[in-house]
């Protein structure tokens, strides 16, 4: 899929791109779940039990931000 | 579509004389002439032909077939939560419950049931079966094989409501209040005081074989396209991939279900052994596949649709190779995820929390090369109709969905997790905005192809995407709060806070919401119908045809549908290296989390399924749970036998052994200030803790975690945690808001009370009731139970009558006096039960003086131990239809005298 080759003609338009918007909702996304995962910060056992995985969560949607602004285009 | 008429009746489409053995099987020519009939006659019927596309090839006609039918139970699915919701709102706001419990129960089964499998899944068929045909180039075959398997999986979703009366009075409330999926031997004649119909198994089988012949078809199809393009092929289409995993998981998934519905349809006859901790594995690998089976909806669509309007390839081939096979070896192998809390052995249950952590890893690639697919996409080539906008909502339902998955397996979080509507909130954020959202794109992708006709009104679909997003983002958020709030999961009867009855009052927004925006969604389906542009194809690619079906949801397009020439300036090795970084950077994370995570988890699992060796000056606890109360044995400090009430002394180490009667139960102690108690207990099994009592003396809430029958509202214990020595007030206690869950039963004063029973046949809404105070010396307090609050969700009148006014005659017929004791009862703590200090007959329709003097001491108050109820409304309970019965203690308290 998509790689049938045809010329076409698009017109190039300022503005944010497609990019930028799945990277707005993978922040979007990701927040929320931090955000479930917090929301239980008052269970007894939240620092030991909870707050590794949640703090490797985190972690992981920045490395995933940061190499994907490093990574190369799909050109 | 779907390649020629294949299933044409070569005998009824004459192209000349036909070898007799050649023909079809007699059989199959009578399907394809009586086919053939019915087609031509309900042909001539606009309506028909529109919407089932009776003049289309066969593949189109059943492809449309299966989209009506899904779209048919998901619209029925959806008047089931509405109708759970609106009665669990009322009683939020106050009002009584008009429907039965177990009414109430099993819409919540049938939602999930037709939305699952009715809906969801018979919709992925759908569309995987017609894009792969279509894609492929493929010509189907064995048409009747393929009706088969559509017939088995609707036939499934009947046979799963059960039987109905429509008289002598029109009754279809028994079945199947069994949660939507079930705990062996929960609903089994003859083991569980609530028993389903049989149906209920065989829909179970039915659709297991149904789904089953469906992929034994999609292989078929497979093997036929590899075996002519043996040597031209070098590499799959990537979202292909994802459809022959959906192919392989199918038989391996459904495989252990049909194994355990089988083993429960014999179970219910009386035949072979019963074994349900060994059965609830069996089932959950089917529960653990079957949410990938439908996760491979949005991942599919990722991998087919935004290629085609990046309009380039893939970013990694190679990566989404290596996510396929990823997802195919790891999902059949992940039951165990769902059992944290159950008394498997301690290293299953590690390694399955380790093995779970490593599918977030294809997760992982599949979000990094998709999203790196739209890297260097300039704005003005692309489009944001509904099919890009639902995959951009599927992207984030996504995130948020998946990565709470990670805090459910983290087995010491799960204890707090399990059973909170958490668990529901992580479960529609993925079944909602990343599958159902996912969905969607390919509706919009694909479902003119179907029709002939493009979509007919734009703002129609902007609309639908809008308003779905809104309602299904509210809808998950909500039901995360009322988690954090403290609300079980599946909880009919729950304490009215602000906080809570605020979060449902939203919810119920919500849902509303969610309902109504898919009515812009049908409007639009039927107005594509009836007055949609026809599609035209000629010349056009299949990029280049989804692009303009796409474009027919944008209300002014300016991107060319026209495919665009591709060529690679950025080598493979760039691009692979970028995403070795982020798995590299992901496993290292799992492993972070693993080693640092591991030993709770380990000393956890350990302690659910071996029993500890406790502290000098332990209590022990002996539990059953009877499905609808607990019966308890203590041994240490106290001895005693109680029913519902668990006594022990502030501070004092508690071990616990526990087993099931009837259905698997859960005990479950919701400490806010100590560490969660929460194990299954499951009949033939023995499950374990051990926990340190709070310090503080007061009544906390014991409530069954496990769903096992409909009368979960009133199936509540309580542990009562007595001072150290001497007495002590409650003031600590309540100063501090009771140390404990929001389920705790509220303090009041015990002199001058008025309990006034509710139709359930609670104290207030309240179980345990309210807990009375009150100073050594004279007590005196009321009970009421309103003649008004008896009727079919009463269990206190014991009366089985096809007469819908049977218990109020009793009543009348009796002096309004029912055969049971109300009183105050001492608990002895060195050996017995419960000693009486005041008795008397339990009567409806005037108040019950409660007087006497005591001394300082903890009591239980009003009908303090079980009694039977048969629950058969209109005499039509029986082996067929369902039934439920069983012992139920909902109408007591504790009263504490202290100085």
């Amino acid at each position: 899929m998509g790689e049938p080759m045809s010329a076409g003609a698009e017109t190039a338009e300022r503005g944010v791109t497609p990019f930028v918007w799945f990277g707005v909702a993978i922040i979007i996304g990701a927040t929320y779940a931090l955000f479930m995962g917090l929301s239980y910060y008052n269970t007894p056992t939240f620092t030991t039990a909870a707050l590794p995985t949640i703090a490797g969560v985190a972690v992981a949607v920045v490395a995933f931000l940061v190499i994907g602004a490093w990574a190369p285009p799909n050109e | 579509m779907g390649g020629s008429d294949a299933g044409t009746p070569r005998s009824v489409v004459a192209e000349g004389p036909v070898p007799v053995f050649e023909q079809p099987p007699a059989v199959i020519r009578f399907f394809d002439r009586t086919e053939e009939v019915v087609r031509s006659r309900l042909a001539k019927l606009t309506f028909f032909q529109r919407v089932f596309q009776l003049d289309r090839d066969w593949m189109t006609r059943i492809t449309m077939l299966m989209v009506v039918a899904s779209v048919f139970w998901g619209i029925v699915g959806a008047f089931d939560i509405f109708g759970f919701e609106t009665q669990v709102t009322a009683f939020a706001l106050g009002q009584s419950l008009h429907l039965s419990n177990q009414e109430i129960y099993s819409s919540l089964t049938l939602h999930g049931i037709r939305m699952l499998f009715g809906f969801a899944q018979q919709l992925e068929l759908a569309l995987f079966g017609i894009i792969f045909v279509t894609a492929f180039g493929l010509v189907p075959r064995h048409k009747w094989a393929y009706y088969l398997s559509v017939l088995l999986v609707n036939l499934s979703m009947v046979l799963m409501e059960g039987p109905f009366y429509l008289f002598p009075q029109f009754n279809d409330n028994y079945f199947p209040a069994l949660g939507w999926y079930f705990y062996s031997p929960l609903g089994i004649r003859g083991l569980s005081s609530y028993v389903a119909s049989p149906l209920w198994y065989l829909g179970w089988i039915a659709l297991s074989v149904g789904v089953v012949i469906w992929a034994a078809w999609m292989l078929i199809h497979f093997l036929d396209w590899w075996r002519s393009h043996r040597g031209q092929v070098r590499r799959i289409p990537p979202f292909a991939l994802f459809v022959l995993a959906t192919v392989i998981l199918i038989p391996l998934s459904y495989a252990t279900v049909l194994a355990s519905s089988a083993w429960d349809l014999l179970n219910y006859f009386g035949v072979g052994p019963v074994d349900p901790l060994a059965n609830q594995v069996l089932f959950w690998f089917f529960g653990h596949g079957i949410v990938y089976i439908l996760f491979l909806i949005p991942i599919t669509a990722f991998y087919f649709l935004v290629p085609i309007f990046a309009k380039r390839p893939i970013y990694s081939y190679r990566a989404a190779f290596a996510a396929a096979v990823i997802f195919t070896i790891l999902t059949p192998v992940l039951s165990i995820h769902h059992l944290y809390l159950t008394p498997v052995p301690p290293w299953s249950a590690w390694l399955t929390m380790a093995l779970t952590f490593f599918i977030i890893v294809p997760s992982a690639i599949t979000f990094f090369t998709v999203w790196m697919t739209t890297k260097g996409v300039r704005r003005g080539e692309w489009q944001w109709n509904a099919v890009t906008l639902f995959l951009l909502l599927s992207f984030a339902g996504t995130m948020a969905g998946g990565l709470t998955g990670p805090d459910n397996n983290t087995l010491a979080f799960d204890i707090d997790l399990h059973n909170t509507m958490f668990i529901v909130s992580h479960f529609h954020a993925i079944a909602l905005l990343s599958i159902a959202a996912g969905g969607f794109a390919v509706v919009y992708a694909a479902f003119p192809l179907l029709a002939g006709r493009l979509w007919y009104s734009p703002r129609l679909a902007q609309a639908h995407f809008v308003s779905t997003a809104i309602g299904w983002s509210g809808l998950v958020l909500f039901m995360d709060l009322l988690g954090s709030d403290g609300i079980l999961r599946r909880s009919l009867i729950f304490p009215l806070t602000n906080a809570v009855v605020s979060d449902q009052v939203w919810l119920f927004v919500f849902v509303i919401i969610s309902i109504g925006a898919q009515l812009f969604f049908v409007a639009n389906v039927l107005l594509t119908l009836f007055k949609g542009e026809l599609l035209t194809v000629q010349g056009l690619s299949l990029d280049e045809i989804v692009r303009k079906m796409a474009q027919s949801t944008h209300p002014k397009p300016t991107v060319p549908i026209s495919d665009r020439k591709f060529e690679r300036s950025v080598p493979r090795a760039r691009r692979e290296r970028a995403e070795r970084t982020w798995i590299t950077v992901v496993v290292v994370l799992i492993l972070g989390v693993l080693v640092t995570t591991s030993p709770l988890t380990v000393t956890d699992s350990t302690t659910i399924g071996t029993p500890s060796d406790p502290p000098a000056g332990a209590e022990y606890f002996s539990l059953v749970n009877y499905q609808y109360y607990w019966g308890v044995q203590e041994s240490g400090l106290i001895h005693g036998s109680y029913s519902n009430v668990m006594v022990v002394h502030a501070g004092q180490w508690v071990a616990v052994n526990a087993t099931a009667q009837g259905a698997t139960g859960g005990f479950y102690l919701p400490f806010r200030n100590l560490p969660t108690v929460d194990i299954q207990v499951i009949p033939d099994a023995m499950s374990y803790w051990l926990f340190q009592a709070p310090s503080v003396p007061g009544v906390y809430a014991a409530p069954d975690s496990e769903y096992n029958g409909p009368w979960f509202g009133q199936d509540v214990a309580a542990l009562v945690v007595l001072p150290a020595t001497g007495s002590s007030s409650l003031a600590q206690y309540q100063s501090n808001g009771g140390e404990g869950d929001i389920y705790n039963p509220p303090v009041m004063g015990a002199n001058g009370a008025f309990l006034l029973v509710d139709q359930e046949g609670l104290f207030d809404n309240s179980v345990p009731g309210p807990t009375l105070t009150a100073s050594p010396g004279a007590v005196s307090f009321q009970y009421y139970i309103p003649t008004s609050s008896i009727g079919i969700d009463s269990y206190l009148v014991n009366v089985t009558s096809n007469d819908p006014n049977g218990q109020l005659n009793y009543l009348a017929a009796h002096n309004y006096t029912l055969p049971y004791k109300v009183g105050i009862y001492a608990i002895n703590t060195t050996g017995g039960n419960l000693v009486p200090v005041t008795t008397m007959p339990l009567r409806v329709g005037s108040p019950m003086n409660e007087t006497a003097t005591l001394p300082a001491g903890v009591y239980v108050y009003g009908l303090v131990s079980p009694i039977p109820y048969v629950y058969n409304p209109a005499g039509e309970s029986n082996w067929m239809t369902g039934s439920d019965q069983g012992d139920v203690m909902g109408m007591w308290g504790i009263l504490w005298v202290s100085p």
